[in-house]
């Protein structure tokens, strides 16, 4: 029987060493506890989140934290690849940086902070124009999407992006936006259904719409 | 007035309002870089290899909108000389956009390498990765091509300097650091270009030891030579309207520990050396750097001039009360209100920030991109602080 709360505590002090030290030894018998160690990763980061929100962390702490919960999968991949399908069926949902902006630092710490949350998030990259999304939204039937960037034309690739998807009759698809010229204001101008100001609001509001 | 006396009266403007002196009215520095190009109803891919659309770009903006000063003549973000190299490069550009990719020059095993012979490393490591197999095809007609272009881009700095010195009496900013170059820290270079923003956050855990010694390293040979120049210096120069500009990025993915480790130590010792001969420096600080104030307390009014962008002007004069305050117009207000709007805002701004000096107008991001500002506002809020007396 492992320290699952212990785990779930290093992953949030970001004690790397720790956590690769508990990870291999739940490995030892072939990873029969991976997924609860792996759920116990996923409140760790969940507590990153929240204490990026109330300044204890910082950004170059995100990155860290995401880079380390990629490891902490990559260690149990087989194991948790054996489990699958018996934890039921992962959200699936699309990230992007939108048309015009490549930015990708942001988007890939809110994508480890969504897998950590048990999304399976269709990456899309940067610079995405609306019709891949569109493309992929039906592709993939999709329910989440999540937009990115970093420009103040950003605004205008997002707003193309919820313009298309309502214009391909995807009505029902819930959009978030998110990144530095984002506020409250963009929602209007974007025709978004949420923004969010920091990662943990964008896994909060995702898995509140997941939930429904 | 000639543009030589307006120069002049420019200078003493931002002199006088960095060291909380009473002025007429507040300066403003138009911290505008490519927007100026889509302003002037060229595309960035037009303009970032054609000087003669660069310098209409400028000439067009300074005719419009009377700032006091700019941060950008003209000369940032032109690629003729990379362009002439050879592609591919960190930059990207398109009709509307310029940006750069995360890139990293080292590792943390080989941060050492550069410090130690940077040309040797330039040459044997960052240029044959950074071309790939292009890069051996490098010849000499090349080579030539790309210093042709690179002369000609001097000359144009030259050029654009005169232009906006002697025909529009623009002031420059601050002179290079008495190294002849440009003051850059070490753990700004590391995010920037060395180690990239990822490959810094996790060195800053993985490696930190590491990482101090390149930082003792780099100190020595980049901070402390301006250090023992600042010392021989005789003070404040009329010629500019600050004696340094120092760019502060990294602190944003810093914890305080970090901050106090790798960053505060080489920012310390310069600016008390600045302060030493009561020369002012102005700091731009891109994020936040209100957790930092304590750091600064100790500071004399005259010796710092913080332009930030997302810290809220009115919070930041509490807490950093010894620092003139450089910005207050935001992108968003420029672009999403109305010309009143803006008005409204900018007069607050100068009536409770720079009645007793320490306030100098500016936007809080560098304008690049179309949606940064809506040209009627920027003009309302020109002609507002070119009329209106403290």
């Amino acid at each position: 029987m492992f320290d699952f709360e212990e785990l779930k505590n290093v992953m949030a002090d970001l004690d790397e060493d720790r956590m690769k030290e508990i990870l291999d030894d739940v490995m030892q018998d072939g990873g029969s506890e991976a997924k609860k160690a792996l759920e116990a990763c996923q409140q760790g980061m969940d507590i990153v989140g929240k204490r990026f929100e109330s300044g204890e962390y910082f950004v170059g702490d995100l990155i860290y934290a995401g880079e380390i919960m990629t490891d902490a999968v990559e260690i149990m991949k087989e194991a948790l690849a054996g489990e699958a399908g018996e934890g039921g069926e992962k959200t699936k949902m699309i990230l992007c940086t939108v048309k015009d902006d490549l930015h990708d630092i942001g988007k890939n710490i809110v994508k480890a902070m969504l897998e950590a949350n048990g999304f399976e998030v269709l990456d899309l990259g940067i610079d995405v124009p609306a019709e891949k999304v569109v493309e992929t939204v039906k592709a993939e039937n999709i329910k989440i999407v999540a937009l990115s960037g970093v420009l103040t034309l950003a605004l205008n690739s997002m707003k193309d992006t919820v313009d298309a998807l309502k214009a391909a009759g995807l009505t029902d698809v819930k959009v978030i936006v998110g990144g530095a010229p984002v506020s409250e204001n963009s929602i209007a101008i974007t025709g978004a259904d949420e923004w969010a100001y920091s990662p943990q609001k964008t896994v909060d509001t995702c898995k509140a719409w997941a939930n429904k | 007035m000639n543009k030589k006396e307006l120069q002049k009266e420019r200078i003493a403007l931002f002199r006088d309002a960095a060291n909380f002196k009473h002025v007429d009215r507040i300066p403003h520095l138009g911290c505008v870089v490519t927007w100026k190009i889509l302003d002037a109803g060229y595309t960035l891919s037009e303009a970032m290899t054609n000087f003669d659309v660069l310098e209409k770009s400028v000439r067009y903006f300074l005719d419009k909108y009377p700032v006091d000063a700019m941060l950008d003549i003209g000369i940032r973000n032109q690629f003729n000389v990379t362009e002439a190299f050879g592609t591919p490069g960190y930059y990207y550009y398109n009709d509307e956009v310029v940006g750069i990719h995360d890139h990293a020059y080292c590792t943390v095993d080989t941060l050492m390498d550069f410090l130690n012979d940077p040309d040797r490393y330039t040459w044997e490591k960052i240029l044959p990765e950074k071309y790939g197999e292009d890069w051996k095809k490098k010849d000499l007609a090349t080579w030539k091509k790309t210093f042709s272009e690179y002369m000609k881009y001097t000359k144009f700095v030259l050029k654009m300097a005169s232009v906006t010195g002697k025909e529009y009496g623009l002031p420059s900013m601050a002179p290079n650091n008495p190294m002849k170059g440009s003051i850059q820290f070490a753990i700004e270079e590391l995010e920037a270009n060395l180690l990239g923003i990822k490959g810094l956050s996790l060195a800053l855990r993985r490696n930190a030891d590491q990482l101090e010694t390149f930082v003792r390293g780099w100190d020595e040979q980049h901070i402390d030579p301006i250090i023992e120049e600042i010392k021989k210096s005789n003070g404040p120069s009329e010629k500019y309207c600050f004696d340094a500009s120092i760019m502060m990025l990294a602190h944003n993915l810093l914890r305080p520990e970090q901050f106090e480790r790798f960053y505060w130590p080489s920012l310390k010792k310069l600016l008390d050396a600045y302060a030493d001969k009561k020369m002012n420096v102005r700091i731009f600080a891109e994020g936040s750097i209100l957790r930092y104030a304590d750091y600064f307390k100790d500071y004399p009014k005259g010796v710092l001039t913080f332009h930030i962008e997302k810290d809220d002007p009115f919070e930041f004069r509490q807490a950093f009360p010894n620092a003139c305050i450089m910005g207050g117009m935001t992108t968003d207000m420029l672009y999403m209100s109305s010309p009143e709007e803006c008005v409204d805002y900018t007069k607050k701004l100068c009536d409770e920030l720079g009645k007793d000096g320490g306030f100098i107008f500016s936007e809080n991001k560098m304008l690049s991109y179309k949606n940064d500002a809506k040209s009627e506002n920027l003009l309302a809020v020109c002609e507002f602080l070119n009329s209106y007396k403290m």
